[in-house]
């Protein structure tokens, strides 16, 4: 997982490596990324992820739905058919944006 | 509107040990296999229990119910299989359950039940998964707490109309999405879109904020799925490879018995209509028991009076009204008969204690356990049950090195059989075990100072047996808690043979032994055959009667200086009452033979008269009787005498008479008389001689001709609670007009029964008959004979009854709408 800061704008790379991480560990990287100076907002991408876990997925839409309760916005960066998905299964409202990339 | 607390309490408690016994069985069940099923029903029947328990506050039961619910659920939701000591877990913790319940109105003892023990077992194993113990109890605390809200939730009316629509579930359930192991985004997506091409998918998503509740150190994210589904919810889980937190059933589709039954939605009187069942305290069916047996014998005595009376209309109301007490015996004795089910659903895990603590493998198979018996006899056969099943596995199996040892698979098996025989139950419980050891029995027998060393050499294997019923008899060195202390076998018997039955042993060393119990279905009311014998009135249940003969002396034969009747080819033993009773019965004439079978005899008791048939009411056997040990009990009769009933079970043994196929002398000479010419039954229809041969004797019953319906084309009797075809004679000119039929004689072919209507019974000719038989006779004809110049049809009963039957299945074209 790579992590870095820009003000008060979070950016986390998530690669597949981490995909395979349990889903316990992922999180607490998660929340840590969190810990520090104020965030407004955070953006996760996931890259080169044709197909994800529900682990995994859970673990980014949780930390989307502890940030929307904090008032912090959070964008996700996905392929495009995770991103289909995700809107097909109503897990969309955990982001304030969802970006398909390639 | 006054709520009466005492009912509800009473109510409770009978439900609560009805949910508790069907838990125990699904956790025996689920030691052998568990589905989703398994734990579906069983965490539903621990929660009502749960929620039961809160109307009275009980909360050592709610707080036992609460532990078992987390336990049994963190194993669900772990995709697991309870392993034996999960199971074993559960089995104490529905005791202690069954144990509070029954002490609720016993504040002190509830105060006593330290259930901290129970509860800790259980919450501790929960903790054995893959998260610690905190966490995993935090996280059922959630699924409670998720479990109580989402059941609150109000879905749109449109959900249930598609529900209702379709007689589907309406089906809520929850899943934790960062809980499903490997299972991935696509995969879950495609087994979701499957579904929904054949399911009604109504609504997914996350759960509002409000209902989540998770812990802050692992993710969890409760995903809802709302569908309108066919099929229950633990099988949708297992279509979309997901582990279930909770589901809820807003809606579930109506049975077909609800679909046949017309009904008005919504309606409450709709409600009223589907409750079939009501549940009566047992005092007030005892207490209607009691009435109706005042009222038979209030109906006997009367019967009795009309006898001398010449008013023909009083003959006939009283005629009905026997009529409709019969009835109302009949009905009320069937409101105190039990399944045996009842008590045979605590055997498996009888079976499975007692394998565990004699470190043995034992199965128990169970069959006929839907055999009604009275409740009375339930309650007093289930200890000498118990003791039986528990000997069997203790005693009669090996231990699995033993078993293998003999070429024996190494799992024992008791099994547990019931299944009634003219008016009788008969249970067998047998094992595939080490069987009897005849000389170890007879031994141990003159060690413990029973019998005489002479005695216990001239004993039959049979007698030798017997000895096992003796009091303080046991074979075992060693006492354990189980058995060896032989105080059970005699016990067992006089529990037994206080009800009217019997018990007997048999076994062979290596094969097994079997144990079987004779009782009657039901107590209190008996119909019975009144009979002279040696100057007194005597009582024989009429389900013990084969039927009566009037002696030929010719046919009395001396077999080894036994008494003994030749009848209908066979040589039937015969029991005087004189024998029987050691009375002086020289003098007195007995012209019949009232032939007897019970389940290991069959023989003929010789009496002075036939009396009557009459519904007796059975009373405890006087004092003065029990030493004779042939009296099942005392019978009060319509004029209010008593007469001793006889046990025909008992007579047998009494006259030392050998089981039905061990008589080897008579099975001899029966094969003798088996040589000789066929036999015909001989009667009259009308004004026309027929005649039909016989393989076995048919029941003759004397009819009233009211009873006799024509149904469209046919003609039917009611008899005992069958609706039986009579066979047409019509193909015999002279039988068609004439005088009421007032005889019945019941045949039987394969398992169905017949009537054939006579005038009047002749007589049974053993005699060979010459036949004639012309071509293009009827096939229902077999011939024709002269006998006493006169011309007699013998009929081919066997064609008949296939004829018959053939036009009773044939679909009847035209008929009256």
């Amino acid at each position: 997982m790579n992590f870095f800061r820009k003000k008060t704008t979070t950016y986390i790379t998530l690669e597949p490596p981490d995909f395979n991480v349990a889903a316990q560990k992922l999180w607490s990287d998660l929340v840590y990324t969190m810990e520090g100076q104020p965030v407004t907002q955070v953006t996760v991408r996931l890259y080169d992820a044709a197909d994800i876990s529900l682990k995994t997925l859970s673990v980014v839409i949780s930390l989307g739905l502890k940030l929307q309760a904090e008032s912090v916005a959070m964008d996700l960066e996905a392929p495009q058919r995770i991103a289909h998905i995700i809107r097909k299964l109503n897990l969309s409202s955990a982001f304030t944006r969802i970006t398909e990339v390639a | 509107m006054q709520i009466n607390l005492r009912e509800v309490k009473e109510s409770f408690i009978a439900t609560s040990r009805d949910i508790l016994q069907k838990a125990e069985g699904l956790l025996l069940e689920m030691e052998r296999g568990a589905d989703a099923n398994h734990f579906a029903e069983l965490l539903r029947a621990i929660h009502t229990i749960k929620g039961n328990a809160g109307i009275f506050e009980l909360k050592p039961l709610i707080q036992l119910c609460h532990a078992f619910e987390t336990r049994f659920t963190a194993i669900q939701s772990r995709g697991e299989a309870p392993a034996t000591e999960v199971i074993d877990m559960g089995l104490t913790a529905i005791d202690r359950m069954r144990a509070v319940v029954a002490a609720m109105d016993d504040k002190d003892k509830l105060a006593g039940f330290k259930n901290g023990d129970i509860i800790a077992r259980l919450e501790n194993a929960a903790a054995q998964g893959a998260v610690p113990a905190a966490e995993d109890k935090a996280v059922d605390h959630t699924f409670d707490r998720l479990r109580d809200r989402t059941k609150k939730i109000r879905l749109p009316e449109k959900y249930f109309e598609i529900a209702r629509r379709g007689n589907h579930y309406l089906t809520f359930l929850v899943v934790d999405l960062a809980d499903q192991g490997e299972l991935s985004l696509a995969d879950f997506y495609a087994s979701l879109a499957a579904l929904n091409k054949v399911q009604g998918l109504l609504s997914l998503g996350v759960l509002r904020k409000d209902f989540r509740v998770a812990p802050e150190t692992t993710p969890f994210l409760p995903y809802f799925l709302i569908l309108s589904t066919t099929e229950r919810a633990e099988e949708i889980a297992a279509r979309l490879k997901l582990k279930l937190i909770l589901f809820h059933y807003f809606l579930e589709p109506k049975t077909s018995a609800d679909i046949r039954t017309p009904q008005k939605t919504g309606s409450p009187a709709n409600q009223h209509i589907r409750e079939t069942h009501l549940k009566v305290h047992l005092d007030l069916l005892n207490s209607l028991i009691d009435i109706t047996g005042e009222i038979v014998l209030t109906r006997n005595a009367l019967v009795r009076k009309m006898e001398s009376v010449a008013d023909q209309s009083l003959v006939a109301f009283t005629k009905k009204l026997s009529y409709l007490v019969t009835d109302l015996q009949d009905k009320v004795m069937r409101t105190r008969l039990q399944s045996l089910d009842a008590l045979f659903h605590r055997f498996p895990r009888l079976v499975r204690e007692t394998a565990l603590e004699t470190q043995k493998k034992a199965e128990l198979q169970i069959e006929g356990g839907d055999i009604e018996i009275d409740k009375a006899i339930i309650d007093e056969i289930a200890d000498p049950l118990v003791h039986i099943i528990r000997n069997a596995v203790d005693h009669g199996l090996e231990t699995p090195a033993e078993r293998v040892a003999a070429g024996k698979s190494e799992t024992g098996v008791v099994a547990l059989t019931a299944r009634s025989r003219e008016g009788n139950i008969v249970i067998r419980v047998a094992d595939d075990g080490r069987g009897l050891d005849i000389e170890k029995i007879r031994t141990t027998a003159v060690g413990k100072g029973l019998i005489t060393r002479e005695s216990a050499q001239t004993a039959t294997p049979q007698e030798i047996t017997e000895y096992l019923f003796l009091p303080g008899f046991s074979t075992k060195s060693e006492v354990t808690t189980i058995s060896g202390r032989g105080v059970g076998m005699d016990v067992v018997r006089t529990n037994i043979m206080k009800l009217g039955g019997s018990v007997e042993i048999t076994g062979e060393t290596g094969k097994g032994s079997t144990i079987v119990i004779v009782i009657p279905q039901t107590l209190s009311i008996l119909t019975c055959l009144l009979v002279e014998m040696c100057g007194a009135r005597f009582v024989i249940p009429q389900q013990n009667i084969v039927e009566v003969v009037t002696i030929d002396p010719a046919r009395l034969k001396n077999i080894q200086n036994k008494e003994a009747y030749e009848l209908r080819s066979r040589l039937l033993p015969i029991v005087s009452g004189s024998e029987i009773l050691e009375v002086d019965g020289m003098g007195l004439a007995t012209p019949y033979i009232v032939v007897v079978r019970t389940e290991k005899y069959h023989y003929g008791l010789k009496i002075q008269r036939v009396l009557e048939t009459e519904e007796v009411v059975v009373k405890p056997v006087p004092h003065f009787g029990q030493d004779r040990q042939v009296f099942a009990g005392a019978a009060i009769m319509g004029d209010g005498s008593i007469a001793p009933i006889l046990d025909a079970a008992l007579i047998g043994k009494q006259a030392q008479l050998q089981a039905n196929a061990e008589d080897k002398s008579l099975a001899r000479e029966t094969g003798k008389i088996a040589a000789q010419a066929a036999q015909y039954l001989l009667f009259r229809v009308r004004t026309r001689k027929i005649a039909f041969r016989i393989a076995s004797q048919p029941r003759i019953e004397s009819i009233d001709p009211e009873r006799i319906e024509t149904v469209v084309d046919r003609q039917v009797v009611h008899y005992r609670n069958e609706v039986i075809p009579i066979l047409p004679l019509d193909f015999i000119g002279s039988v068609r007009e004439g005088d009421p039929l007032t005889n019945l004689i019941i045949v039987q072919a394969d398992g169905r029964r017949y009537g054939i209507l006579a005038s009047e019974i002749l007589d049974i000719l053993s005699d060979e008959l010459v036949l004639r038989r012309e071509q293009g006779d009827r096939a229902e004809i077999e011939g024709y004979a002269i006998l006493d110049e006169e011309t007699v049809v013998v009929l081919d009963l066997e064609h008949l009854m296939r004829a018959t039957h053939a036009s009773l299945v044939r679909p009847v074209i035209g008929a009256v709408p």
